[in-house]
């Protein structure tokens, strides 16, 4: 993914954020934050690797400098099992707010590649990861029977309702636009 | 003009109305020579004047002269706030022979020249309708005498931890007969359970012990241990009380503390005054210097309480010559009388096994602050050797987590504020018995605000205890090892933590002693969100309570430590003895007062009517059956909520009477009621914030006529009724905040029933056909100028909108409701029919 995003970009996303501001009352809520380290050191991304770190996302867009984490591939990495969210002793949901500072990207086509790369595999496929007789194989090491045949029609129903084409589409044009 | 003009009934009546230019401050905006003109032609009014500034000394003096000179029995001043100057005032009226209670104010500078002056011709109005209503109450004021209650010179401690010992040594000095009441078999708290204390490391029991000893052997000190307070009668000055001994088996002053039964006795149950951590027997003393040194016998665990199970210690006592026990012991009450109250009942730690990331009560070597008191104690169970309770050996790594529980939403918001420090004293001294040891405390921040609290802190980092900032997110442990695995992050590197120790120490919240929710419902005294005693103000009346005559000290109050408990214990011995000093407390004399003829239970004795009783915040109205009802002064502090509660009229709240209030209701809205606002205020906060308002300079638009009255509580459903009856534009009652957090009312409820009673009359009228806007709660606290005056601008606005032609209409159509309404308010009646009368006289005049 690229790394630069554009000035316009950066100032239509400035709005977004302030909106997400507003809608998650972040100027309250993350003001709250007093910075304690339960969320990084429930994370299991954190543990093996630091440069996710909750923590310091919160405060970024707590204090409004969080233009340098949403511009980088950390802002991907969480694995939404929620104990940041669970275990704040301040009551911020940092999972939810972090997971709507990723919509508010991908509506302006801002993801990284293998991101993309996922949707439209699933667009396509129906699946995110690509079918091998690997997976049957070892599927019939535990027993179990082939994995179901996918069907990419169902895919494209909900592609629709969640408007993900129009992500893939931002994605794309952003890329064109910019090379 | 001469009396006799005015009528004759008011002929007795001699009115002097004075009105402060106070500097420009009001004359700047309002013409205070046409205010005095104007009164000088107001039914009752001998004389009026203007002058500069009525407070100063002439101006006192003007009002003494004419009091002499024309004889004046009633006094009036414009000017400020009375909460600025009332009493000023009043010792000037009472300096010159009248009764204080024979003067009123007319706010006509914070309510009026300081918020109207974009307004002048309304605020004129306004001011004119504030010093006739002024006017028309003092008319209908009484003389009132303060109420003198005789005091009994003894107090009550709740508590022997150290706040309670300290508060009963100091009133013993005094000279004052103390009786001191411990739940627990020995004084002492939790101080006595303590190793050593910070910041200067002295042994805790070496410095608490001989004060113990010593409030025990006192003449003038009554000492009930192992005994409850079970009811609290009464009210400052004189509390009944009513104690619980707890049968002990064994005779206090018989047993010499000699162990044998100790030897004996064939029950081991876990001792709690270690943590759980050591044992004890069946009969046992909690500790070696427990006071009183005596032992006692657990009946929960003993195996019979009679020769025919066991008896050994019995026997073993007797054999020893001192024949103590007693297996026939029961439970005794016996009563005391006291002046004041003391409560110390100190603190608990929360259970943090409820805190399943640290693994609290699963994994053994995760102990808490207090276990590990009791284990690096020489006295407790290990004698002083800190073991690891999985194996019992020597710990070697040890990490303390502090805030687990405090500062956290999920379990207790506040900070505990004492742990910072017992930890770095714990840490320091786990470092003096083991100097290799490993220690490291995880924190989130670290409070030392204290005398020598932050030496101390640096004291720990030179000796090698290393902290790490970063609120560790769980413990694991390793199953074969026990060891334990701290999970977290270290802030300042911003890189994951995964620490193994031998042991784990956790810092709890405190929490209230258990039961303190009970002994609140029996002392009567509010606790906060915490559950912990709530003091009267938090900054000018912290030891006080709502309730007076009873003190809170310690912990009971909210986590404490120790220098600031003991201060606070002198402090609650300071204000506790203020009472005991006197030989009469006197209390404003602006209580309730029943009716005794009026009362429906002396009507119909088969009626058992308590309304008045039930809304009481303060237990101050006596039921006996087949009697009226009766408010003991000396415990009412004057809310009214029981006047404005009874339906049958029959209590009223001297100064602040049915037919005081009513006439002012009378006057505000005798011209052109449909463009006015009637504000009913309490003292304490909508009152206040209206006045902050107006020191705060906000304007607002001026069609607001205030009522003051103590509390919301006080806000009679039939002074509505009687405002629209007498077309008033809108009406808005307002009060002390009260949320979903809480209430806070300075008489605890007063706004819960005026929200109560609010709902009621609101449906009623609504449903009659009033527009509901006309008819408003809010609360506005003494710190809200600004949404006062939000309000006051909405108001307006919705005011104007309406117009008054359809106000008028909608007034027409309810006047024959309201009339029904109103008929059965007989005190309201009376003044509506001498308000008449005084119409009829001026008319045919």
């Amino acid at each position: 993914m690229s790394k630069v995003i554009s000035e316009k970009i950066m100032d239509k996303l400035a709005e977004d954020i302030k909106r997400l501001v507003e809608i998650y009352d972040l100027e309250k809520k993350a003001a709250f934050c007093y910075q304690c380290g339960t969320c990084s050191g429930s994370c299991p991304v954190f543990m093996v690797q630091p440069e996710y770190n909750p923590r310091k996302m919160i405060e970024s867009l707590a204090n409004g400098t969080w233009q340098s984490f949403i511009n980088s591939e950390v802002a991907w990495m969480c694995s939404m099992c929620h104990l940041c969210l669970e275990r704040c002793p301040q009551r911020i949901e940092v999972s939810e707010i972090l997971a709507e500072v990723r919509n508010i990207l991908a509506r302006r086509g801002i993801m990284p590649d293998i991101i993309a790369e996922k949707l439209e595999r699933v667009l396509k496929t129906g699946i995110s990861a690509p079918y091998s007789a690997l997976i049957d194989k070892r599927r019939a090491r535990y027993g179990l029977p082939s994995a179901p045949k996918f069907d990419a029609e169902a895919a494209k129903v909900i592609f629709d309702i969640f408007a993900l084409n129009h992500v893939l589409t931002a994605k794309r044009s952003r890329e064109g636009g910019e090379a | 003009m001469p009396e006799s003009e005015k009528g004759g009934k008011e002929e007795e009546v001699r009115i002097g109305v004075y009105v402060c230019h106070c500097g420009l401050n009001i004359a700047g905006v309002l013409d205070c020579k046409a205010l005095a003109e104007w009164a000088a032609k107001l039914p009752g009014v001998v004389v009026a004047r203007d002058y500069r500034y009525m407070c100063s000394d002439p101006g006192q003096a003007m009002i003494k002269k004419d009091i002499k000179e024309y004889n004046l029995n009633r006094v009036v001043v414009a000017a400020c706030s009375p909460k600025m100057h009332e009493p000023t005032f009043r010792r000037a009226v009472a300096d010159a022979g009248l009764n204080p209670f024979y003067f009123e104010m007319a706010n006509i500078r914070e309510h009026c020249s300081w918020c109207h002056s974009k307004w002048p011709k309304e605020a004129f109005e306004k001011a004119k309708d504030a010093i006739a209503a002024a006017v028309a109450k003092v008319r209908r004021n009484q003389a009132l005498e303060e109420i003198k209650v005789p005091v009994t010179k003894r107090v009550l401690i709740i508590g022997g931890g150290v706040a309670g010992i300290s508060a009963a040594l100091d009133l013993s000095d005094m000279g004052y007969e103390v009786v001191l009441v411990e739940r627990e078999p020995s004084i002492g708290g939790r101080m006595a359970q303590l190793d050593k204390t910070f910041p200067t490391l002295d042994c805790s029991i070496c410095i608490l012990g001989p004060l113990m000893v010593d409030v025990a052997r006192r003449p003038n000190v009554k000492l009930y241990a192992y005994s409850e307070v079970i009811k609290v009668d009464g009210y400052v000055g004189n509390f009944k009380v009513k104690i619980l001994k707890k049968p002990r088996y064994v005779d206090v002053d018989k047993c010499n503390a000699c162990g044998e039964c100790v030897k004996v006795c064939p029950v081991e149950v876990p001792n709690e005054f270690d943590e759980g951590l050591g044992w004890r027997k069946a009969i046992y003393i909690p500790f070696p210097q427990a006071v009183p040194a005596a032992y006692l016998l657990d009946d929960k665990n003993c195996l019979g309480l009679t020769p025919l199970v066991c008896g050994r210690c019995m026997e073993a006592c007797k054999a020893s010559g001192a024949d103590a026990i007693n297996y026939s012991d029961k439970p005794e009450i016996v009563e005391e009388e006291v002046g004041a109250i003391i409560v110390a009942t100190g603190y608990d730690l929360m259970d943090v096994s409820q805190i399943k990331e640290y693994g609290y009560g699963v994994y053994p070597n995760v102990i808490t602050a207090l276990e590990l008191e009791r284990l690096i104690n020489a006295a407790g169970p290990t004698e002083g050797h800190v073991i690891r309770p999985s194996d019992g050996k020597t710990p070697k790594k040890v990490a303390f987590i502090q805030c687990v529980g405090s500062r956290d939403l999920k379990w207790k918001e506040y900070c505990t504020g004492f742990c910072c420090m017992y930890t770095i004293k714990n840490a320091i001294l786990l470092k003096e018995h083991y100097p290799d040891i490993d220690i490291t405390v995880y924190y989130i921040d670290i409070r030392a605000a204290g005398k020598g609290y932050e030496e101390f802190y640096r004291r720990a980092r030179g000796e090698g205890i290393k902290f790490v900032r970063g609120k560790p997110a769980e413990i694991l442990e390793d199953p074969d090892t026990r060891n334990l695995i701290v999970v977290g992050e270290d802030l300042a590197l911003g890189k994951p933590i995964r620490e193994e120790y031998d042991i784990v120490v956790l810092s709890p919240p405190a929490v209230p002693r258990i039961g303190s929710d009970k002994l609140a419902q029996i002392l009567n005294i509010p606790t906060d969100k915490a559950g912990f005693f709530l003091e009267s103000h938090p900054k000018l009346k912290p030891i006080d309570t709502p309730t007076e005559g009873i003190y809170i000290c310690g912990a009971a109050h909210g986590p404490k430590d120790i220098p600031y408990s003991v201060a606070q214990a002198s402090g609650a011995a300071s204000r506790a003895a203020r009472i005991l000093a006197q030989d009469y407390v006197t209390i404003e004399p602006i209580v309730s007062y029943v009716l005794p003829d009026k009362c429906i239970r002396s009507i119909n004795p088969k009626i058992e009517c308590g309304a008045c009783a039930k809304v009481c915040p303060y237990n101050a109205i006596e039921l006996t059956p087949g009697q009226p009802a009766r408010v003991i002064p000396a415990k009412c502090h004057g809310c009214g909520t029981c006047v404005a509660e009874c339906p049958q009229d029959a209590i009223i709240q001297f100064h602040f009477t049915d037919q005081q209030i009513a006439s002012q209701i009378i006057e505000y809205l005798k011209e052109e009621p449909e463009k006015k606002i009637l504000a009913f205020t309490c003292n304490w906060c909508s009152y206040a914030g209206a006045d902050l308002a107006g020191t705060s300079r906000y304007e607002y638009p001026p069609d607001a006529r205030l009522i003051r009255v103590m509390c919301s509580g006080r806000i009679d459903r039939d002074f509505i009724y009687l405002a629209f009856r007498l077309g008033a534009g809108m009406v808005l009652v307002s009060g002390c905040r009260l949320s979903e957090f809480g209430s806070d009312c300075h008489y605890i409820s007063g706004n819960v029933h005026a929200k109560r009673r609010f709902e009621a009359y609101k449906r009623t009228l609504v449903r009659a056909g009033l527009t509901p806007s006309r008819l408003r709660l809010e609360w506005v606290s003494a710190a809200e100028g600004d949404k006062w005056a939000a309000i006051m601008e909405e108001m307006a606005k919705e005011l104007k909108r309406l117009g008054p032609e359809k106000i008028k209409a909608e007034n027409e159509k309810l006047k024959p409701f309201l009339d029904k309404l109103l008929r059965r308010a007989w005190q309201i009646q009376a003044v509506l029919k001498q308000a008449e009368e005084v119409v009829e006289r001026v008319e045919s005049h």
